[in-house]
């Protein structure tokens, strides 16, 4: 009796054991299995927002989508692409303590491209007319497909030459065979304000996606910028550099006031950047709007496109001036270039209007570091005739659970 | 004992259970959960190279550079771990699908394709395309200015702004001129009138260019030529007030052979600075805006047949037009013919409340060219609704649409093709209907 009470004990406490075990491993395949389902469901979310965003028309009221209805799908709107909120930077406050801050998208002490906050589209707005507030978070990301970089810059003596390489370069590999023209802007010296004047040339990329260019007769001594566009089966890319962005005294940031209007704001970097030098700074802006052959054309600027710049009590010149592109003008892409003299100092910056024309990339939405599981996927868009790769990074607020379940 | 033996084959059981679940279900792998898009991503990269045609180019070519330029491209579209091969597919007339050419990234070895997208593609000998011709003179194309100031108010362009109608004239006319420029200010105006460039765009040229007026019946003045300006005698008289703007206007379109075009309404009726004219109104409550009157179209008509200097006479402020009322104007035939060449589409009726008199036209040596309506008979004279009255030496000519408000900016473009003719390049049909079929695969490789 006691041996078949013990048996029946030992039993049941190795069965119950053994269904706990068992019910345990089974519960982690279907946890497992369940997981899955959110992860496939989020991914399915990824694609449909992510063409939301690129196919709908923003310019209509209540919508958010870069898509321009007089285009192709997945051609964006150049000017909506202009007005998405970065989140790559810090926002700018400027001028200090005005309380007008500005979406950053800077690359150095030389590429800027400020717009005013209250013109844009911000991340909680995007999420609030897409759907998906408190449910989901996302990143918008568009990144140039064509890289165009250069290597080997060499400078003759005394600055009479210049000679660089040029690489092209897609997502996947070196861009062969594409057709890359270099247009040299060299700054020389007008007095009390620099100036600019160009030279171009077009080389043939060889297998490794490079071209070797060589300016000679020339004078980069002061200070030059280059712009290299490259064309490749009707795709454009562009890369630029320059010497030095910064003189002793800093140099002169662009901040687009309005971007309806084309109204720029040029500032002294003193207020900006809180350089510890307050020198004057004689500048000098020009704008190129861009053809559809990719070739710059010089365009009047209006308002104080050349003047200067200056804290010094009892002098001339004030801490900024306002610069105007022409209406006729707003609809294109273009680029602007300030320089800028202490000195014997030059400095230059550059700006795009539109981002497509220096290849300006743009960070748009939250952050998705620290979220348990990030889908993404990916499109193939051209902004302005510039191709692009647009990828959505897409993440569920709810942790595990991707709807929020209620009674 | 036998208790025991039976709950361990009860567990023996559980746990064959267990394993044969576990075989059965397989969980997919991350990649899987959550992939790529890669069907819409090939998608969206044949779309966009055959924006511009490209596709359509390379796919019918046989030219081997053409593909490796498309390879190159494609390599260069897609990530680096992922695998294509488009394949390019003729269609018979049968309906067979004929295997033309192929590209791809693998060379031996084998890829299992996961995704794939089909595109249609045209050949390029069907697409249909227009060019337009740029319109020039003398051989060298010509330059528009469309008068945008932002300090100037228009009249009788009830429900458009002047900005709102010169984008759409903007728009309108683009593919004709090789330079179109917005003055935006009439100090930009003012340097027009100077002769003086205004921008540093080498194909602008002052000379020969059309003008086009979106203000309606007022004309922005600069404000020099206002009365204290730096140019006040050239803008104004004691005996004819601001007509004398308008003779200064008509020697200028005389002397660089202008082509100004009044939109609607009576031509030179108004001048209009909201700053130099802020106290003056219209009699209509618009500020910025002073009344010339009729003497206003006779200043100009006086300029551009150069006289010598400007002489009111009491007369001059007698209106010479004519309102036809409910009568309408009708296109001529040669207008019906353009606005289907130009595929611009005006109601080829129209009312003419301000249609010009050819004895006055005549008086002051015009000629009458490119009428956009029939000529209309009132007592002994004839009138003109729509047309370019250009002067007999060549120099200078006045495009006035005496047309009752609200504008038609389209009466206005198909005046100015009308005038010059244009010519629209059309691309001809050289082959039968072609498609060929594109088939873009790609694969992911490489591990989770």
């Amino acid at each position: 009796m006691v041996s078949a009470t013990i048996d029946h004990l030992v039993a049941t406490t190795v069965l119950i054991v053994a269904f706990t075990l068992s019910m345990g491993l089974f519960s982690q395949i279907m946890q497992n299995a369940l997981l899955y389902q959110f992860h496939m469901h989020l991914a399915t979310k990824c694609s449909d927002t992510l063409d939301n965003i690129l196919l709908s028309f923003g310019k209509m009221p209540g919508i958010f989508g870069l898509g321009d209805y007089n285009l192709e799908p997945y051609t964006l709107d150049p000017t909506l692409v202009m007005k998405l909120l970065s989140a790559s930077g810090p926002l700018v406050e400027y001028p200090p303590g005005s309380g007008i801050k500005y979406s950053n998208i800077s690359f150095g002490a030389g590429d800027y491209f400020l717009v005013p906050v209250s013109q844009c589209v911000d991340y909680e707005t995007a999420q609030e007319l897409l759907g998906l507030k408190g449910l989901y978070g996302f990143r918008l990301s568009l990144t140039p497909l064509f890289r165009v970089s250069f290597t080997s810059i060499q400078e003759g003596k005394g600055g009479k030459s210049l000679s660089f390489t040029v690489v092209v370069e897609g997502s996947g590999s070196p861009v062969s065979n594409a057709n890359v023209t270099c247009r040299l802007l060299c700054i020389t010296s007008g007095g009390n304000y620099p100036i600019i004047s160009i030279k171009s040339m077009s080389k043939i990329t060889d297998s490794n996606g490079k071209a070797q260019f060589t300016f000679s007769d020339v004078d980069v001594s002061r200070n030059y910028v280059v712009v290299a566009s490259a064309d490749a089966a009707h795709f454009h890319g562009v890369g630029y550099i320059y010497k030095q962005a910064l003189t002793g005294a800093g140099n002169v940031i662009p901040f687009i006031e309005n971007m309806e209007n084309g109204m720029i704001i040029l500032a002294h970097s003193y207020d900006v950047k809180q350089f510890n030098k307050t020198s004057a700074l004689f500048y000098n802006a020009t704008y190129f709007t861009l053809d559809d052959d990719w070739n710059l054309m010089n365009v009047q600027l209006l308002g104080n496109y050349y003047g200067l710049l200056n804290y010094g009590s009892g002098t001339q010149g004030k801490t900024y001036n306002r610069t105007q592109i022409p209406a006729e003008y707003l609809g294109r892409p273009g680029i602007l270039v300030v320089t800028c003299r202490t000195g014997n100092e030059y400095g230059v910056t550059v700006m795009p209007w539109q981002i497509q024309s220096l290849s300006f990339s743009v960070e748009f939405g939250g952050n998705p570091s620290g979220w348990e599981w990030v889908a993404t996927d990916v499109r193939h868009v051209l902004i302005g005739g510039v191709p692009y790769t647009a990828k959505l990074a897409y993440w569920s607020l709810m942790g595990y659970q991707v709807a929020r379940y209620g009674w | 004992m036998m208790r025991t033996i039976e709950a361990i084959i009860v567990i023996i059981i559980m746990f064959a259970a267990f394993l044969a679940a576990s075989y059965f279900i397989v969980l997919p792998s991350p990649r899987e959960v959550s992939p790529m898009n890669l069907r819409a991503l090939a998608l969206t990269v044949l779309k966009n190279l055959d924006v511009n045609g490209y596709l359509g180019e390379v796919v019918f070519s046989e030219d081997s550079g053409a593909w490796n330029e498309l390879q190159t491209v494609l390599s260069a579209s897609l990530p680096p771990h992922i695998a294509y091969n488009l394949t390019v597919y003729e269609i018979t007339e049968d309906g067979v699908y004929v295997p033309k050419k192929s590209v791809s990234n693998v060379y031996g070895g084998r890829v299992s394709f996961t995704e794939s997208v089909s595109y249609m593609v045209s050949s390029p000998d069907v697409t249909y395309r227009t060019v337009a011709q740029k319109i020039s003179e003398g051989g060298k194309n010509l330059t528009l200015y469309i008068l945008n100031c932002a300090d100037a108010n228009g009249w009788w362009i009830t429900g458009y702004t002047a900005q709102m109608l010169a984008q759409d004239v903007y728009k309108m006319l683009s593919p004709y001129f090789q330079t179109i420029i917005l003055v935006n200010h009439t100090s930009q105006l003012r340097d027009l009138l100077d002769g003086k460039n205004l921008t540093r765009n080498s194909k602008e040229r002052v000379e020969d260019a059309v003008i086009i007026n979106t203000f309606g019946e007022a004309v922005p003045i600069p404000q020099e030529y206002c009365v204290g300006g730096s140019r006040q005698s050239e803008g104004y008289s004691q005996s004819g007030g601001y007509a004398r703007y308008f003779f200064t206007i008509g020697k200028k379109v005389r002397y660089y052979n202008w082509k100004w075009v009044s939109i609607v309404g009576y031509p030179f009726y108004y001048v209009t600075n909201t700053n130099s004219l802020s106290s003056s109104q219209n009699n209509f409550g618009i500020y910025g805006m002073k009344q010339v009157g009729p003497a206003g179209l006779i200043a100009f008509l006086k300029g551009l047949n150069n006289h010598t200097t400007y002489s009111y006479s009491s007369s001059d402020s007698n209106s010479i037009i004519h309102d036809f009322g409910f009568d309408p104007v009708e296109f001529t035939d040669e207008a019906k013919y353009r606005s289907n060449y130009y595929g611009v589409y005006p109601e080829y009726k129209q009312t003419a409340s301000r249609a010009l008199p050819k004895s006055v036209i005549s008086y002051y040596n015009l000629t009458i060219i490119a009428p956009v309506f029939k000529e209309k008979s009132f007592l002994t004279d004839t009138y003109y609704a729509a047309a370019t009255l250009r002067h007999k030496s060549g120099k200078g000519a006045l495009i006035a649409i005496g047309l009752t408000r609200t504008p038609d900016i389209r009466i206005a473009a198909l005046a100015l093709l009308m005038y010059y003719k244009p010519n629209i390049f059309k691309e001809t049909f050289t082959a039968p209907g072609k498609s060929r079929l594109v088939i873009l695969q790609l694969a992911a490789l490489g591990g989770v």
